[in-house]
C-alpha cells in the first residue's frame, strides 16, 4: 500500500514539473530577459548570443502571428547547424549561383538530417547587419585614445591637434531588441517571403559578430544565418 | 517457522497448480452415445463414432457446453441446423461419412463461432465448398482422401496453421495458396502435386511454413531448392532413385524423414545433404532392403538423432564410431547376425543412448559391445529373455529398459545401473524325477496327403501353416531315390485339446518350461514303409504365425525322451508386403471446370546503383490484374494499380540505411535479381510477382514516402522519396500535394473494383458449386486403390524337417509376476486328485503340462484339462481357487 502510495505521488509530482515547463514556454514574452533585451546594448566582448537569438525569433514570430500564420517552432538541431556553419559561409558573389545555391541546400540536409531533424525543406537565410545606430551617410572617424566608449568610432572629421576641446558625437552602439528589427527591416524580399511562408513549420538561427568587419575603420556587423525546415510532403499529411 | 512456512507454502502452490491443469484433463472426458441422458450439461468430448448413424440423434442438441464432436465412420447424409447452435464446439470430425451432402454440411459447419479444427477425411468431397472461408477461428483442417482436384480461391480470407491435402488428385495449388503464409504445416503426400514445379514456387511464398510432407513422391522437381528455409520434411515411400542436385540448397534442414524410399541410397542422401550437414538434427532412414548404414554419415556435423526403421541390418560399418550424434534408435528392425550390429555400436565414440524397440534377432547369443559412453539403453518390445549385455564393460549406464521383454528377474543382479525397467519376469523348471516319467502318447487324428515325389508339393494345413515339399526330397533305406506316391501323416498340436490329448513334452532341453509357438509330427510312408528326407532337400514348414517371435526349433528324441535344439538360421529378413497406393486420377476430364480469372500481379523493379556514392535508386512498374491464363512473368502486361500511374516513370530516391537486406526481403522470381550481379552492373531489371498490393504514403517519422509492398500477409516497406527538379519550397510541397491526392483519389476507385470483382467471383464458384456437387454424387467411389500384394511365402519363421518326427518352435515360458497355488479340482461336485494337468492361458495363447499340486500362475483366466479314459475334462481357473471339470464335446 505504502509503495503504492509513494508512487501516486511522485507521479503527480512529476506532473507538476512538466505543467511548469510548459508555463514557461507560454509565458516567454514575460521573461526577464525579453527586458534587458531592450536596455542591454551590444558588445564585442561580452554579446549574449543566446539573447540575440532568441529576441529575433520572437521579432519573427509575432510577425508571423499578425499575418495569420502558424509561429516557427525553435528547433536545436537546426540551430547548431546554423552555428557551426558561421565560420565557413560566406557572402560572395558566384557565377552560376543556383548551383551554389543547390548545393548548399544539399549539405544543409545532410547535415540537418545528421543532427535528427526530420523535415525534408531545409533553407538558409542568411545576411550581414551593422550593429551600430549609424545613419549610413556620414562622415566617421576612429579614435584610438578615447577610453569611455567601447568602439571608438565618432562622426566627423578627425580632429586636429591644434583644435581646442573637440567635441565629437560618438556612433553608439543598439541594444538588442532595436538591432533585430532593424534586420527584419534590412531583410531581402526574397529571404522575407520565405520567413513569412507557410512552407515552414521548424527555424533555427544564430547571429555572431562577422570577424571581418571588426576593422577599425569599419562599422562593425553582426552575421546572422537562419535555417527554415519544412516537410517537403506537408500537404499530404 | 519462516522455513516451514516457506515450505507448506510451496506445497499449496503446487497443489493448487495440480488441480488448476487437472480440471481441464477431467473436463476433456470421453463420453459416449448412452451417457448423454446423464451428464448432458457436462459433456465436452462426445463420440459418436463407428456407430453406423444415419443422423445424428437429436438427445445430442441437450450437450450445450459441447467442446468436441466426434462422427466419423457414419452414414450420415445430411447435418442438422441445430447443430450451429453449439457455440462452444472447438473440433468436429465428419471423416468416413461417404454419401454425406457436402454443401449443406458446409453451410451448417461455416455458421459455427468457435471452430477451431475441422477433420473431414474420406468423405468423397470432389470439391472443397468456398463457405469454409467464413470459420474465422479455423485453424487446422484435414481433408485427405477427397478426390479433390480443385481448389477453389478463398485462401485469401483464411488463417489456417495446418492443413492436410494428401491421397488427392490436386496437381496446382492454386495461387491464392500464397497469402495464406500463417501455414505452418502442409501435407501433399500422395497428390500428383508434388511433381509440379510450380507448387514450389507457391510453398515459396509461405514463410512460416516449418513441416512439409510429400510422401509417396515418385519424382522431385530441381525447383525444390525454393523451398530453402523449410525445416522439417518428410519424404516417405518415395519411389525416387536420387534427390535432384540443387537438394544441395536447402540449407535450414533440422529433420529429414526418408523411411520407406527403397530406391534411395543413403549415401547418395548424404552426399546430397551438403547444404544442411550443419543443421541437421534428426535423420529417419529404413527400408526392407537397407542392410547397412553407410560410410559417409559422419559428415554430419550437428545430427543428435538416427532412427532406422524396418531395415534389416547385417552389419554395420565401422564408420559408425565416428558417428556424431548421441543417439540411435532401431525400431521394427530385423538383424539376421546382431552380434556383428551391436558390437560396432559398442565402439562408437559419441552414442549416449540406444533405443531398440520391436526387433527381431536371427541368433540368440549376442551382447552389445563395451562401451565407455552410453548412458541410457532401451530393449523394448524385443521378446528377450536374457540380458544382452555385461555389465562391467559399460561404466557410464544410468537406466536400463527392458519392458516388453521376458527377463526374469533373478538375472538382473548386478548393482550398477541407476534405474531398471522392466524385468519381473519368473522362469519355471521341471524337476528332473518328472521328466523320466514322462510318457508321451499320440493319440490324434491325422491328416494324411499323398504327395508325387517328382514334382512336389505346396499345399496349406488347417492351422494356416504352409508345407513346400519340394521334388525328389525322400529316400529310403540305403540312400535309394523313391518314385511314386508317398503318403505324409501330419499331426499338428495347435489347440489345447491337441495338446490335452497327446500329452505333448512340454519342456526344453534345459528342463525349462516351454511356451510353444508351432509344434508338429511329420512323418512319410510308401507302402507302408517308412521313407526319409535328403538332407539337401528339408521339408519347410511356414506356421501362421500372428506375431514375430524369437523363436527357436525344437527335435524330440523319443529313444531318449529328450528335446533336441536344432540350430537352423531362419530368414528373418524376407520381404513384408507393404500396402501400395495407386492414385487414379484419370476419371477426372469430366470434372465441370469455371473458366476462372485468374489474379495475378508483377512489378518490374529497376535497380540503378551510384557508383560513387554507394547509393542505390530504383524505378517501380507495377502491373495487376485478372486474366485467363497464367502469366508469363517476364513477358505478358496487365493493366493494374492505376492509381500509381501518377507517380510512373519518377526515380525514387531510397532513404534507409539497407537496402540491399530490404530488398531481398521481397520475393524475386528473376534469377537476375541477385544482388551479387548490382556488384558488377549497374542497373539491373528485376520482377516481384503476386503482390496483392502496393500502397504509397507519408512516412509519419520522416519527410518521405512509405511504399508498402504487400505480399500474401507479409507486409515489407521502403522509405524512399521521388527525385524532383523543382527547388522551390512551396512548388515542392504544391507537387506533393496535387499528386497524393489524384493518387488517393484512383486508389479507392480500384479498390472498390477488386471489391467487386472479388466478390462476383466468389458469388459465381458458389452458384458453380451446386454442379460440382452433381457430378460429386454420380460419381461417389474412391478413386484410390489400396492393394495389399499377396505373398506366396511367409518367411519370417520357418520349420526345416530333415528327418520324420515331433518338433516343436518354441522359447522359454516366463511368467510376469508368478506365483506358485494349489488349486482344487471337482469332476461332478466330487473332489478329485489328478496326476497331471495341462494348464492353458487364455490370454496369451500358452499350454503347459504340470503338476496338479503347485502350478505357477500369474494373472488372468486359466483353462485346465486333463484326459481321464481318453475323454477330455476342462474347467476354468482364475476366479477362484476351484477348478469344476467338465466334458469337452467337439463339433
Amino acid at each position: 500500500m505504502i509503495k503504492s502510495l509513494f508512487s501516486l505521488l511522485f507521479i503527480l509530482l512529476n506532473g507538476t514539473t512538466t505543467k511548469i515547463g510548459i508555463n514557461e514556454k507560454k509565458n516567454f514574452q514575460i521573461d526577464p530577459r525579453y527586458l534587458i533585451a531592450r536596455t542591454e546594448k551590444l558588445s564585442v566582448n561580452n554579446l549574449n548570443n543566446e539573447l540575440l537569438n532568441i529576441t529575433f525569433f520572437r521579432l519573427i514570430n509575432d510577425k508571423r502571428r499578425k499575418k495569420g500564420l502558424d509561429t516557427l517552432i525553435y528547433t536545436i538541431a537546426l540551430n547548431k547547424v546554423s552555428f557551426k556553419f558561421q565560420d565557413k559561409l560566406e557572402l560572395r558573389r558566384f557565377s552560376n549561383s543556383s548551383s551554389v545555391e543547390r548545393k548548399i541546400n544539399r549539405t544543409l540536409h545532410y547535415r540537418t538530417k545528421n543532427e535528427g531533424f526530420d523535415g525534408g525543406l531545409v533553407i538558409p537565410v542568411v545576411g550581414e547587419f551593422e550593429a551600430l545606430d549609424y545613419d549610413g551617410k556620414s562622415e566617421f572617424y576612429f579614435n584610438r585614445e578615447d577610453k569611455k566608449s567601447e568602439f571608438k568610432l565618432f562622426y566627423g572629421k578627425k580632429p586636429k591637434r591644434s583644435e581646442l576641446n573637440p567635441t565629437r558625437k560618438e556612433i553608439e552602439a543598439l541594444d538588442y531588441y532595436s538591432f533585430a528589427r532593424t534586420i527584419l527591416k534590412q531583410l531581402e524580399s526574397e529571404n522575407k517571403k520565405n520567413i513569412y511562408s507557410k512552407a515552414f513549420k521548424w527555424g533555427g538561427l544564430h547571429l555572431q559578430w562577422y570577424y571581418k568587419s571588426l576593422n577599425k575603420r569599419k562599422i562593425p556587423q553582426i552575421k546572422m544565418i537562419f535555417i527554415l525546415g519544412g516537410y517537403a510532403t506537408a500537404g499530404m499529411r | 517457522m519462516y522455513c516451514q512456512h516457506r515450505y507448506f507454502g510451496c506445497v499449496k502452490i503446487i497443489f493448487v497448480l495440480l488441480l488448476f491443469f487437472s480440471i481441464p484433463i477431467f473436463g476433456q472426458k470421453e463420453y459416449s452415445f448412452d451417457e448423454i441422458k446423464k451428464n448432458n450439461v457436462r459433456i465436452e468430448f462426445l463420440n459418436l463414432s463407428n456407430k453406423s448413424l444415419i443422423q445424428i440423434p437429436v438427445l445430442v442438441q441437450e450437450c450445450k457446453n459441447l467442446k468436441k464432436l466426434k462422427l466419423n465412420n457414419n452414414r450420415l447424409t445430411f447435418l442438422p441446423d441445430w447443430l450451429k447452435n453449439f457455440e462452444n464446439l472447438e473440433e468436429l470430425d465428419i471423416s468416413g461419412n461417404r454419401t454425406l451432402n457436402i454443401n449443406q454440411a458446409f453451410s451448417i459447419i461455416s455458421k459455427l463461432p468457435n471452430l477451431k479444427k475441422l477433420e473431414a477425411n474420406h468423405c468423397n468431397m470432389f470439391y472443397l465448398p468456398v463457405d469454409i472461408r467464413k470459420i474465422n477461428t479455423l485453424k487446422e483442417v484435414s481433408l485427405s482422401d477427397n478426390n479433390i482436384k480443385y481448389l477453389p480461391p478463398i485462401f485469401e480470407y483464411t488463417f489456417w496453421e495446418k492443413l492436410d491435402l494428401s491421397y488427392n488428385c490436386i496437381d496446382t495449388l492454386p495461387s491464392t495458396l500464397v497469402f495464406m503464409n500463417t501455414l505452418k504445416s502442409l501435407d501433399l503426400s500422395y497428390t500428383p502435386a508434388i511433381q509440379n514445379k510450380f507448387t514450389y514456387y507457391t510453398i515459396e511464398f509461405l514463410k512460416n511454413l516449418e513441416i512439409l510432407k510429400l510422401s509417396g513422391a515418385n519424382l522431385l522437381p530441381k525447383e525444390i531448392y525454393k523451398i530453402k528455409f523449410i525445416n522439417e520434411l518428410i519424404l516417405t515411400h518415395g519411389t525416387f532413385d536420387q534427390l535432384p542436385e540443387e537438394f544441395k540448397q536447402i540449407t535450414n534442414l533440422i529433420k529429414l524423414d526418408v523411411r520407406g524410399c527403397k530406391k534411395l541410397k543413403i549415401s547418395d542422401l548424404v552426399e546430397s545433404l551438403a547444404g544442411s550437414y550443419q543443421k541437421l538434427r534428426q535423420l529417419k532412414i529404413g527400408h526392407i532392403d537397407l542392410n547397412t548404414i553407410p560410410y559417409n554419415i559422419s559428415k554430419l556435423k550437428k545430427i543428435k538423432s538416427l532412427r532406422i526403421e524396418n531395415a534389416c541390418l547385417k552389419k554395420l560399418s565401422s564408420s559408425i564410431a565416428r558417428f556424431k550424434g548421441n543417439n540411435i534408435s532401431f525400431s521394427n528392425c530385423r538383424f539376421p547376425d546382431p552380434s556383428n550390429v551391436f558390437k560396432e555400436i559398442g565402439k562408437s565414440k559419441k552414442i549416449k543412448s540406444l533405443h531398440v524397440n520391436g526387433c527381431i534377432f536371427g541368433k540368440s547369443n549376442w551382447e552389445i559391445g563395451a562401451s565407455e559412453k552410453l548412458e541410457e539403453i532401451h530393449l523394448k518390445n524385443c521378446q528377450l529373455t536374457y540380458i544382452p549385455i555385461n555389465i562391467k564393460d559399460f561404466p557410464k549406464l544410468k537406466l536400463l529398459n527392458l519392458l516388453g521383454n521376458k527377463i526374469p528377474k533373478n538375472k538382473v543382479s548386478w548393482k550398477t545401473p541407476n534405474t531398471i525397467i522392466g524385468g519381473d519376469y519368473k522362469s519355471f523348471y521341471y524337476p528332473s524325477e518328472e521328466l523320466k516319467s514322462w510318457n508321451y502318447s499320440q493319440k490324434q487324428k491325422t491328416i494324411k496327403r499323398m504327395i508325387y515325389p517328382e514334382i512336389g508339393d505346396f499345399f496349406t494345413l488347417p492351422s494356416g501353416a504352409k508345407v513346400e515339399v519340394s521334388e525328389q526330397c525322400f529316400i529310403g533305406i540305403g540312400n535309394t531315390l523313391i518314385k511314386g506316391d508317398v503318403t505324409l501323416e501330419i499331426k499338428e498340436i495347435v489347440t489345447p485339446a491337441d495338446y490335452a490329448f497327446t500329452k505333448y513334452p512340454t519342456y526344453l532341453p534345459n528342463r525349462e518350461i516351454a511356451d510353444t509357438k508351432y509344434a508338429i509330427e511329420i512323418r512319410a510312408y510308401q507302402n507302408n514303409k517308412e521313407v526319409y528326407i535328403k538332407s539337401e532337400k528339408p521339408i519347410l514348414i511356414f506356421p501362421n504365425l500372428t506375431k514375430q517371435y524369437d523363436i527357436e526349433n525344437y527335435f524330440y528324441l523319443e529313444y531318449k525322451s529328450e528335446w533336441q535344439s536344432l540350430i537352423q538360421t531362419s530368414n528373418i529378413c524376407g520381404k513384408k508386403s507393404d500396402p501400395e497406393i495407386t492414385p487414379n486420377c484419370i476419371e477426372y476430364s469430366n470434372i465441370p471446370k469455371m473458366t476462372q480469372d485468374l489474379k495475378v500481379s508483377k512489378v518490374f523493379v529497376k535497380l540503378i546503383r551510384k557508383k560513387k556514392k554507394k547509393k542505390l535508386n530504383f524505378e517501380i512498374t507495377p502491373e495487376y490484374g485478372y486474366r485467363d491464363q497464367p502469366l508469363n512473368p517476364f513477358g505478358d502486361k496487365i493493366k493494374g494499380y492505376p492509381e500509381l500511374k501518377h507517380y510512373k516513370g519518377i526515380k525514387w530516391r531510397y532513404v534507409g540505411d539497407s537496402l540491399e537486406s530490404d530488398l531481398r526481403r521481397l520475393y524475386f522470381l528473376s534469377d537476375e535479381a541477385k544482388l551479387e550481379k548490382l556488384k558488377k552492373y549497374s542497373s539491373l531489371k528485376s520482377y516481384v510477382l503476386d503482390i496483392k498490393d502496393i500502397r504509397v504514403y507519408p512516412n509519419p517519422n520522416d519527410d518521405n514516402y512509405l511504399i508498402q509492398f504487400i505480399q500474401g500477409r507479409d507486409t515489407f516497406s521502403i522509405e524512399a522519396l521521388p527525385f524532383l527538379t523543382v527547388y522551390k519550397a512551396k512548388k515542392i510541397q504544391r507537387w506533393h500535394k496535387i499528386k497524393f491526392r489524384k493518387y488517393k483519389k484512383s486508389l479507392e476507385k480500384r479498390k472498390n473494383k477488386w471489391l467487386r470483382l472479388d466478390t462476383t467471383f466468389i458469388n459465381r464458384y458458389e452458384n458453380f458449386e451446386a454442379q460440382l456437387e452433381a457430378f460429386r454424387t454420380y460419381n461417389l467411389r474412391s478413386l484410390y486403390l489400396v492393394s495389399k500384394k499377396t505373398n506366396n511365402h511367409k518367411t519370417e519363421q520357418v520349420l526345416k524337417i530333415y528327418k520324420p518326427g515331433l518338433y516343436q518352435m518354441a522359447m522359454p515360458l516366463l511368467i510376469n509376476n508368478g506365483e506358485n497355488k494349489k488349486p482344487i479340482f471337482y469332476i461332478k461336485g466330487r473332489r478329485f486328485y489328478p496326476k497331471k494337468i495341462l494348464v492353458s492361458n487364455i490370454s496369451k495363447g500358452y499350454n503347459f503340462w504340470s503338476n496338479a499340486k503347485i502350478i505357477p500362475k500369474e494373472r488372468g483366466i486359466y483353462k485346465i484339462s486333463t484326459v481321464l479314459n481318453e475323454v477330455l475334462y476342462s474347467g476354468i481357473w482364475g476366479l477362484n481357487n476351484k477348478v469344476m471339470f467338465e466334458k469337452v464335446k467337439f463339433k
